[in-house]
């Protein structure tokens, strides 16, 4: 009998764990928005113009993981982790509480120093201080979201990221164009260019000081490229037929675009330093929206060469193409994941056009969006969130959506139409 | 009997160890570290529109916008009567044509540009085939970004598929 | 993150001593163990032969005293009665000890017999108690068997319960993956409460691992297990480990 105890033990010893008795197995959750308290930040009597709180608790909550408790429920507002009475968070089913102080450090510089307090463990989980000027209390709010989604996900946040995207006005029958840049919470637009002409397809630099665009300016449509602090521009196509789809390679250096002068749409790369020009495709049929992968040896484009549009892998050194997506009849624009492994695209399966995001290893394609008429999808730089084009009623606006379809918010939006996302990469 | 509670002991000091082997590591202090911000402010660059020139245009009788259907190219019957007449006029009057392809908002920005284009030169390519010299032929496509109708129905993006001759 | 030396020479030294341990454990340190047999208790039961009674020593016919001549046939007559009587008697002093030794042998026979019927009843009792016994033991075992199964079922459905709770507490991280695993201890007082949460298995995914962590300690209190046998509490509650995998992601 013992023998036959100890045999059992063994098995169980060399089982991939070892249990000191019959394991409860649980494969379900319930995933609610976590619960987080952003008490107000001690301001110790300084004039700051901008509620920190609350805009940690805005990117806290527009992430979708989290669910912010209102500050009237609050019945403390903790400075430092050693004011804080766990119990008083507890009874509100407080897990995280954010607590912060901001001083003056002289020189027109402040210092923020804040705790992420774990109120379920009842420990402090991070303490850290940022500092900047009076007139950089935004930022220092987003990398306090930043560092604390980071934190409790393990995913860096790109709270400190921004959007360029047009905007078009439209009054009595003319356009108005902008090319804009904003927070990634649409807030602090700043104007990077207006004009009469349409501007399209805002590309930016992997080191995020630079864009390209396609604006008509000229009467026809051109590539161009500006730095964004000097406002120095620099016309680098001007061929007939399309100049279009500009996309910035990994390392900086090359240029991937879209030329029709050879006969029709094809892909060509441009050598930023020599100013050279190369070309890649070579078919009678639409090649178009360039996109590269992270290690910069092959493009993803969008091509109808099979009849309807679909999304093509180019190797560079080859040219050699190959075809990726099968399902929809619509398959274009595609937007490439940090991971390298998911694309999102505008897909379309009977006859809405969606965001869908597409396994490029197991071929799996899931729609993302609910809306109709989705264009242009943008990957946030830390793959948790993809920025999309849509229609709200007769008004173009931006929408998000996690790329796992689970959140979705509409992005406030300014004037008139706004079209065309692009997501800087991380700027810190 | 012994033997057996040797066993017993030993296993259970076996236990015990893999499991102290096992708990979770002990959390590690950071040192509060700090973090400066750049200055990142943006500056608003200027358009240079001193290339575009006024088309002039001059009425005709025959139409000058021609229609598509969606995701195609193809010439439909009632525009190629209008283009004989216009490639006609273009022989005996010739001039600069300026030729603009359109796209309905369905569909990606850029490849709707290439549409726009398509339209463009099969309308050209129509021209030429006819007869007109194609150096008076200028093609230049504006995809979905200069709508003649708005709104998201059928109506209006039949309108948008479409090749202005100018 | 740590010394990568001191990593691995832990990792040998705690291999060497595992495989030690289990060796040990591999090894049959039990020698066979005998089948004791218990001896039935039982009477020494020893045979006493009944000696048989001395024979009363026949009177040997002493040489008649010299008596005159007188009527030698009365004398032959009483002469031959005297010898018949005394045949007669030994005839039946031989009967009586034939029949003696006989009735001797009889009553040997039947106390042997008896003895034996003793010692065959004293077996079969002896085997009696020993069945009985056996069955006792059979049925306490029996018996032990089905509290444990009782058991088994009772803790069984407070697992359901801890498994369910653990459950509703689970926000999963959006790092979190099918195939993912985590293992963790759950140390509970009888009140229910949760008084200690460690880690035994890492998925790898610390914000994973964390979010296991955090839904043990979110469950909090297991009221009902108030309700549960102390005994039944100590033996499978006092540490419960739970493993998390989701099956229900997307991705």
């Amino acid at each position: 009998m013992s023998q036959k105890i100890f045999a059992l033990l063994l098995l169980m010893l060399f089982s991939s764990a070892s249990y000191s008795e019959l394991v409860i197995r649980v494969t379900q959750g319930n995933d609610k928005p976590t619960k987080i308290a952003v008490a107000p930040i001690d301001q110790t009597g300084i004039q700051t113009g901008e509620d920190i709180s609350r805009i940690v608790e805005a990117d806290l909550q527009r992430s979708g993981l989290f669910e912010t408790i209102e500050r009237r429920d609050m019945l403390a507002f903790p400075g430092r982790a050693q004011d804080v009475y766990y119990r008083d968070w507890r009874l509100l089913g407080t897990e995280y509480l954010v607590a912060g102080q901001l001083r003056s450090v002289g020189g027109g510089r402040y210092q923020l120093e804040f705790s992420l307090l774990n109120v379920t463990a009842q420990k402090t989980e991070l303490t850290h201080k940022v500092s900047g000027s009076i007139s950089q209390m935004r930022d220092l709010a987003h990398l306090v979201s930043d560092k604390i989604y980071e934190e409790i996900t393990g995913i860096r946040g790109a709270f400190s990221t921004r959007l360029a995207y047009v905007t078009a006005i439209r009054k009595d029958n003319k356009y108005t164009y902008r090319l804009n840049v904003a927070d990634a919470d649409g807030a602090r637009e700043k104007l990077v260019l207006e004009s009469g002409e349409p501007i399209m397809s805002p590309s930016w630099s992997g080191n995020g000081k630079e864009l390209a665009y396609v604006s008509f300016e000229t009467g026809r449509p051109a590539i161009f490229r500006q730095n964004l602090v000097t406002a120095e521009r620099q016309q680098l196509t001007n061929f007939t037929g399309l100049n279009g789809a500009p996309s910035w390679s990994p390392d900086g250096t090359q240029m991937a675009l879209v030329l029709s002068k050879d006969g029709n749409p094809e892909i060509y790369l441009l050598d930023l330093q020599s100013n050279k020009f190369s070309r890649l495709t070579r078919h009678f049929a639409i090649d178009t929206e360039p996109t590269w992968m992270p290690d910069g040896k092959s493009l993803l484009f969008t091509s109808d060469r099979g009849g309807t549009p679909q999304i093509y892998k180019l190797n560079i050194a080859t040219k050699a193409t190959e075809r990726l997506t099968f399902t929809g009849n619509y398959n274009a624009r595609p937007s490439l994941a940090p991971d390298g492994r998911t694309l999102a695209m505008v897909h379309r399966q009977t006859d809405t056009f969606h965001i869908a995001s597409f396994d490029l290893k197991t071929g799996r394609m899931i729609e993302l969006t609910e809306t109709r008429l989705d264009e242009s999808p943008t990957v946030a730089p830390n793959g948790a969130m993809l920025m999309y084009a849509t229609k709200q009623g007769d008004r173009g606006v931006l929408a998000a959506v996690s790329l796992d379809a689970g959140v979705r918010y509409v992005l406030p939006s300014s004037i008139g139409d706004v079209r065309e996302p692009a997501w800087s990469p991380f700027l810190r | 009997m012994k033997v057996s509670s040797i066993k017993s002991g030993l296993s259970a000091l076996f236990f015990a160890a893999l499991l102290a082997g096992c708990s979770s590591n002990p959390v590690v202090e950071e040192q509060p570290t700090s973090t400066d911000i750049e200055d990142t402010s943006v500056q608003t660059g200027q358009v240079d529109t001193s290339a575009i020139e006024d088309v002039a245009v001059e009425t005709v009788t025959a139409d000058t916008i021609f229609y598509f259907d969606f995701d195609k190219a193809l010439l439909k019957p009632e525009s190629r009567a209008a283009l004989l007449e216009h490639s006609a006029m273009l022989q005996s009057n010739p001039r600069n044509v300026r030729l603009e392809g359109h796209a309905d908002e369905r569909g990606t920005r850029e490849y709707n540009m290439a549409l726009g284009e398509r339209r463009a030169q099969a309308v050209k390519e129509f021209l030429v085939l006819q007869g007109v010299s194609p150096s008076l032929i200028e093609v230049i496509s504006y995809g979905e970004e200069r709508a003649a109708a708005y709104g998201s129905n059928d109506d209006a993006w039949g309108l948008n598929r479409r090749v202005e001759l100018k | 993150m740590g010394n990568s030396l001191s990593y691995s020479v832990a990792i040998l030294l705690s291999l060497v001593l595992h495989i030690a341990l289990v060796g040990a454990l591999f090894i049959d340190w039990q020698p066979e163990s005998k089948r004791v047999i218990m001896q039935p208790q039982y009477i020494e039961a020893k045979l006493v032969e009944l000696a048989p009674k001395k024979k009363a020593p026949a009177s040997k016919p002493k040489a008649p005293p010299k008596k005159p001549k007188i009527d030698l046939a009365k004398k032959k007559r009483e002469e031959k009665k005297r010898l018949a009587k005394i045949a007669a008697q030994k005839k039946a002093a031989e009967k009586k000890r034939l029949e003696q030794e006989r009735l001797t042998k009889a009553e040997a026979e039947r106390k042997e017999r008896e003895r034996q019927e003793e010692l065959r009843r004293q077996q079969q009792e002896a085997e009696r108690l020993r069945k009985e016994s056996e069955f006792a033991e059979a049925l306490a075992a029996e018996q032990a068997l089905i509290n444990a199964q009782e058991d088994e079922q009772a803790a069984n459905s407070y697992r359901q319960l801890i498994q369910q709770r653990l459950s509703e507490n689970w926000s999963r991280p959006p790092s979190a993956r099918l195939g993912m695993e985590t293992l963790i201890r759950i140390r509970l007082v009888p009140t229910g409460r949760v008084v200690g949460v460690t880690v035994l298995k890492s998925s790898g995914d610390s914000a994973f691992d964390r979010s296991v962590e955090q839904a043990a300690l979110k469950a909090e209190q297991f009221e009902e297990l108030q309700a549960m046998d102390p005994a039944l509490f100590e033996k499978k509650f006092r540490q419960v480990d739970v493993a998390f995998s989701p099956e229900d992601l997307r991705l």
